[in-house]
């Protein structure tokens, strides 16, 4: 075979795992960040405003709005990165190789892929 | 002639999917909302309408998977693959009214997957097989109990944190918690299963003939590298409006067993089990897994029983597990009957087609008529006034049905 004449043949795709344990491992952090962060951020609400309400001294009060406030505005938050994914889905994944173009340039074989 | 007539009989029955798989799956956003008496059944089931209307405009991601990821869009063409698709649909309508019968809380998406590859088995349509196991039947294995252990860590956080509140104080704020969590699980409820129809509406319009909706991106060598839908805005408010109406009917039978059957529910944590359904819906949609929000939310509630260690009825939660694994054979075995039932008429028959619409249409009376026997209703599952008078006691599923 010529090296320096360009060669295109098709190629056999790799092999796509039937499990994606990236993507898993993935899933299972960030949902058990916003979950469990959503419950706690709420009940952390919910003490800021019995503190806040039920303070004798200022300090006491102030600190437990402020807690409050700080987690409302956590739980705001996070429920509107929820809508956002919701509204904008990521692009699908990159598309797969199904053939690849190779060359043989100066003697050194270089792919792309399709 | 024969053409249009599959086609309108095609999108009258997928509206009625769409119908069914409203009022069957209202439960996985707002069953737990109503067992705490955070909201009246009337205004859950209306406001999860509202939510899961708004949802199925927001993107058709969902809709190109089911309409191009598990069989070849390009093979279905013609009155025989009209016929195919309605045969799909058949055996998922099917299914649906069976478990809401039975009052089983199950996977109306499986459902619809189990009809296609059914038909398309039987159909002579080639089965993306590697795209069903990872990403239909390797999620819903891992998605509940994913959701169960969150739900269950989530509501363990939750009634620490309670001590330092008070009970009282803690139910009230999550009562109030609960209305935006089954908001947003609604939403995410209506951007799944609402385009789940679509796309195999957008499936039957191109195989009677619109290949403008069907968008390939080829390669070198014509190979198709990917396709894409475009899904006409009437089928969007058709499916939206369909879905919706519904879930504001209210499967109530389902709604019982999701939210009183499994275990006893209050409101922290129901707050728990949706927001952790929310998230991992949420997580798994950004990664392309479209997931079954039934299987998600019932993990859910199970995780929260086992969180505030309160007791779980495991046997239920076995017999709803045992309909998940039927689910996708058993639609499956329906759509095949129905598309070989038509197929006796001649391939492709317009006749064939109205035979099979004639028996389901019976067949779902049947069903309807037998579940008016012992009816569950709203007014029964009614807790605000004492949110925790259990009118409904916990039972066995086949009992109840």
């Amino acid at each position: 075979m010529n090296p320096i004449a360009a060669v295109t043949y098709k190629a056999v795709p790799p092999p796509v795992p039937l499990v994606d344990w990236t993507a898993l491992w993935h899933i299972v952090v960030i949902s058990l960040a916003f979950g469990c962060g959503l419950a706690l951020g709420f009940g952390l609400l919910l003490l800021g405003l019995s503190r806040g309400g039920d303070g004798k001294r200022g300090v006491e009060k102030i600190g437990g709005y402020l807690l409050a406030g700080l987690c409302g505005a956590a739980c705001i938050v996070a429920i509107g990165v929820g809508v956002y994914v919701m509204c904008n889905p990521p692009k699908s994944k990159p598309d797969k190789v199904v053939a690849v173009t190779s060359s043989y340039v100066a003697g050194i074989r270089t792919d792309v892929a399709i | 002639m024969a053409s249009e007539l599959i086609l309108i009989v095609v999108i009258v029955t997928a509206i009625g999917f769409d119908f069914t798989n409203g009022f069957h799956d209202t439960a996985n956003a707002v069953a737990t909302s109503i067992a705490t008496g955070a909201l009246k059944p009337r205004q859950a089931v209306l406001m999860s309408a509202v939510f899961n209307l708004v949802g199925a405009f927001i993107s058709i991601s969902v809709a190109a998977k089911i309409a191009s990821g598990l069989i070849s869009a390009t093979s279905i063409h013609g009155n025989s693959g009209l016929v195919l698709i309605f045969a799909a649909l058949c055996g998922a309508i099917l299914w649906n009214l069976l478990t809401w019968y039975f009052t089983l809380p199950s996977s109306s998406s499986h459902a619809l997957i189990g009809g296609i590859v059914g038909a398309a088995l039987v159909g002579g349509v080639t089965v993306k097989w590697h795209s069903l196991f990872s990403s239909v039947l390797i999620p819903a294995v891992f998605s509940p109990f994913i959701c169960m252990g969150i739900a269950a860590l989530s509501t363990f956080m939750v009634y620490r944190l309670a001590r330092s509140i008070g009970e009282g104080r803690t139910n009230r704020g999550y009562k109030h918690g609960q209305i935006i969590s089954a908001a947003l699980v609604s939403l995410a409820h209506g951007t799944n299963d609402a385009q789940k129809t679509m796309g195999v509406i957008t499936l039957a319009l191109i195989a009677y003939g619109e290949t403008h909706l069907l968008h390939s991106k080829v390669g070198a060598h014509g190979v198709v590298i990917s396709t894409a839908l475009s899904v006409p805005i009437w089928v969007k408010i058709l499916c939206g409006g369909a879905i919706a109406s519904g879930t504001a009917v209210g499967g109530w039978r389902i709604i019982n067993t999701m939210g009183n059957r499994i275990t006893e529910v209050e409101s922290p944590q129901g707050f728990s089990a949706e927001t952790a359904s929310a998230a991992v819906i949420l997580a798994s949609s950004y990664y392309g897994y479209p997931l079954s929000t039934t299987h998600v939310v019932s993990g859910g509630v199970m995780g929260a029983g086992i969180g505030k260690r309160a007791a779980v009825h495991w046997g239920v939660a076995g017999q709803m597990a045992t309909g998940w694994i039927f689910t996708i054979p058993a639609a499956g075995v329906v759509g095949a009957i129905a598309w070989s039932i038509a197929d006796l008429f001649g391939k492709g028959s317009a006749v064939g087609a109205l035979v099979i619409a004639a028996i389901v249409a019976v067949a779902a009376a049947g069903v309807f008529q037998l579940a008016q026997r012992k009816p569950i209703t709203a007014a029964e599952l009614d807790r605000t006034a004492d949110p925790m008078g259990a009118t409904l006691t916990p039972t066995p599923v086949a009992a109840a049905a």
